[in-house]
C-alpha cells in the first residue's frame, strides 16, 4: 500500500519535472540539477521505505546504528559499495560465516536492484557516536592497529579505507569486529575482498585480535 | 619430407607459444615505459613511498617471517613491473592490489619517484634464512641446483639482471622466497618468466628448499647493506 502510494508520487514528480522543464524561461542547468536533487530524494525516500518494509531495521536499527545484537554490524554511513557487495554475498551463500545466516534467509525477498538502492541509502544514514568506552592511551589496541598494518587498508581513522569496497569499521561492537577477524582468519568468511585481509592475519593471535577490537570499538564513526 | 614438414610446423607453433607467453609475462607498453624514462624525484618518492611503508616498513626491509617482502636496494624495472602486474591483474595479491592503483601511487612519474627511493634505500643485514648453515649436506645441496638452474638469470650472487626485469634475490627471506617459488613452480604465479617455469617444473619440495635456503645465505656486499639491523630509516624522523 504505502509502496504504491510512493510509486504514484514518485510517478507525479516525474511529470511535474517534465512539465516544468518544457515551460521555458528556466537555465538547463537548474533544471538538470532540480532533476537530480528529486532523484535523490526519491531514491532516499525508496531506501528507507526498502529499509523497513525489508525489516533491515529488526536487525541493524532503525538508524542503523543500535543492531540487536552486539555480533551484529552497526551499518549507518558504511561505504556503499561494500554494503551492496557484502548483501550480495550474504545472498549468494559467498558470505556464510557467522551470524550471516541470519540475514541469508531474507535476501530472497531482496532483488539485486532494491540491495543497490539499500546500500546507498545505508551510506547516507548518519553514523551515531559508539557507545563504548573510551580506552586509556597508549591501549594496545591502537599500537597494534598500525603495527600489524591494518591502517594501510582501513584508513589511520579506520574510516577511510583505500578502497570503497572495503569497510569502515570505526565504532563497530567490539563483538562484531573480533568475530570477522577470527572468520576471516580461519577461512570462514572468505567472500570478496576479505581475502586480501587473511593473508596477513597469521600475524595476530586471539589476545591481539581483542585489543583490536576493543579499540576499534572507541573509534568514532 | 613429410616429416621434415611435420617439425618445421611444431617449431613454428612452438615459437608462436613462445613468443606469446614471453609477452605476457613481460608486456610492456603505457605507463610501465613511462615510468622506465623519467627522471625520478627521489624527495617525492619519499612522500608516496608512506603509504608503501605500513607494510614493507619504512626501511624496505619487510618482515622476517616472509609476510612482506624486503624491498630495499630492487631493481626499479622489476619493481615498476610488478606493480603493473598486480594492477593488471596478472598476478594475484589481493593484499597489495590496491596500492597499485593510480589514486594511492599517483601517475607514471610518481611511480618512477618511488621505484628509485625503494632502489636506494639501504638493504637489511638480518634477513630471513632457512634452516641449513652453511658446510652442511643441504646447503651444499642448494648451492649445486642455484649453479646449475638459476645463475643464468639471477646472476652468480642473486643480483639477477635489471634491464631483462630478473629480480635481485639475495638478501630476500626465505619464507617469502619460498612461496613465491612454489607458486612459479605450480602455475599459481600467473606473472612468472616461463623460462623458470619450465626450468624449476622438475625441483621437488626439498630441491626447492634447498636451493632457497643456499639464496638467502648468499653473502651481500657490505656496501649495500645497512649499518646495523637496528639501523631506522631517518627519512620518517
Amino acid at each position: 500500500m504505502n509502496r504504491k502510494i510512493s510509486a504514484v508520487g514518485a510517478a507525479l514528480a516525474v511529470t511535474a519535472l517534465l512539465l516544468c522543464s518544457s515551460c521555458g524561461g528556466k537555465k538547463d542547468e537548474a533544471t538538470t540539477q532540480q532533476a537530480q536533487t528529486q532523484t535523490e530524494a526519491a531514491a532516499a525516500s525508496q531506501g528507507a521505505e526498502l529499509y523497513k518494509s525489508k525489516t533491515c531495521f529488526t536487525c541493524h536499527g532503525e538508524d542503523g546504528n543500535k543492531p540487536l545484537l552486539p555480533n551484529y554490524p552497526t551499518i549507518a554511513g558504511q561505504n556503499p559499495e561494500y554494503a551492496l557487495q557484502q548483501m550480495k554475498d550474504i545472498a549468494s551463500g559467498d558470505r556464510a560465516n557467522s551470524q550471516s545466516a541470519a540475514m541469508k534467509a531474507i535476501m530472497a525477498i531482496v532483488s539485486e536492484e532494491e540491495m543497490k538502492i539499500l546500500a546507498d541509502y545505508v551510506a547516507t544514514m548518519p553514523a551515531g557516536k559508539s557507545d563504548a568506552a573510551p580506552l586509556a592511551a597508549g591501549h594496545t589496541g591502537e599500537e597494534l592497529y598500525k603495527s600489524k598494518t591494518c591502517f594501510t587498508c582501513h584508513g589511520e581513522d579506520a574510516k577511510s579505507p583505500i578502497l570503497p569496497i572495503y569497510p569502515k569499521i570505526a565504532g563497530h561492537s567490539a563483538e562484531y569486529a573480533l568475530q570477522q577477524m577470527k572468520d576471516i582468519a580461519s577461512g570462514d568468511r572468505a567472500n570478496s575482498q576479505s581475502v586480501a585481509m587473511k593473508g596477513i592475519m597469521h600475524l595476530v593471535n586471539e589476545d591481539e585480535m581483542r585489543a583490536l577490537a576493543e579499540y576499534v570499538a572507541t573509534l568514532e564513526r | 619430407m613429410n616429416k621434415i614438414r611435420l617439425s618445421t610446423l611444431l617449431a613454428l607453433i612452438l615459437l608462436f607459444t613462445a613468443a606469446t607467453m614471453a609477452l605476457a609475462w613481460n608486456e610492456g607498453g603505457g605507463e610501465r615505459e613511462a615510468a622506465m624514462d623519467l627522471t625520478p624525484d627521489l624527495e617525492n618518492g619519499l612522500e608516496v613511498y608512506e603509504v608503501c611503508a605500513g607494510c614493507h616498513l619504512p626501511e624496505g626491509w619487510g618482515l622476517k617471517d616472509g609476510t612482506f617482502p624486503q624491498l630495499a636496494g630492487q631493481h626499479t624495472g622489476v619493481l615498476i613491473k610488478q606493480m603493473a602486474d598486480i594492477r593488471a591483474m596478472n598476478r594475484d595479491n589481493p593484499t597489495m592490489y590496491p596500492f597499485t592503483l593510480e589514486r594511492a601511487i599517483g601517475d607514471a612519474q610518481a611511480l618512477a619517484d618511488v621505484v628509485a627511493y625503494i632502489e636506494g634505500l639501504p638493504m637489511n643485514p638480518d634477513n630471513g634464512k632457512g634452516e641449513w648453515a652453511a658446510g652442511t649436506d643441504e646447503f651444499e645441496a642448494g648451492k649445486k641446483l642455484y649453479a646449475e638452474n638459476c645463475v643464468q638469470c639471477h646472476a652468480e650472487n642473486g643480483e639477477g639482471i635489471a634491464e631483462k626485469y630478473y629480480p635481485l634475490i639475495q638478501g630476500q627471506h626465505y619464507e617469502y622466497m619460498l612461496r613465491q617459488f612454489e607458486w612459479i613452480r605450480d602455475g599459481k604465479r600467473r606473472n612468472a618468466n616461463p623460462d623458470m617455469v619450465e626450468q624449476i617444473k622438475r625441483f621437488s619440495d626439498d630441491d626447492m628448499k634447498m636451493v632457497i635456503n643456499y639464496v638467502s645465505r648468499i653473502p651481500i656486499p657490505a656496501e649495500k647493506l645497512a649499518k646495523s639491523a637496528d639501523w631506522k630509516n631517518p627519512d620518517f624522523d
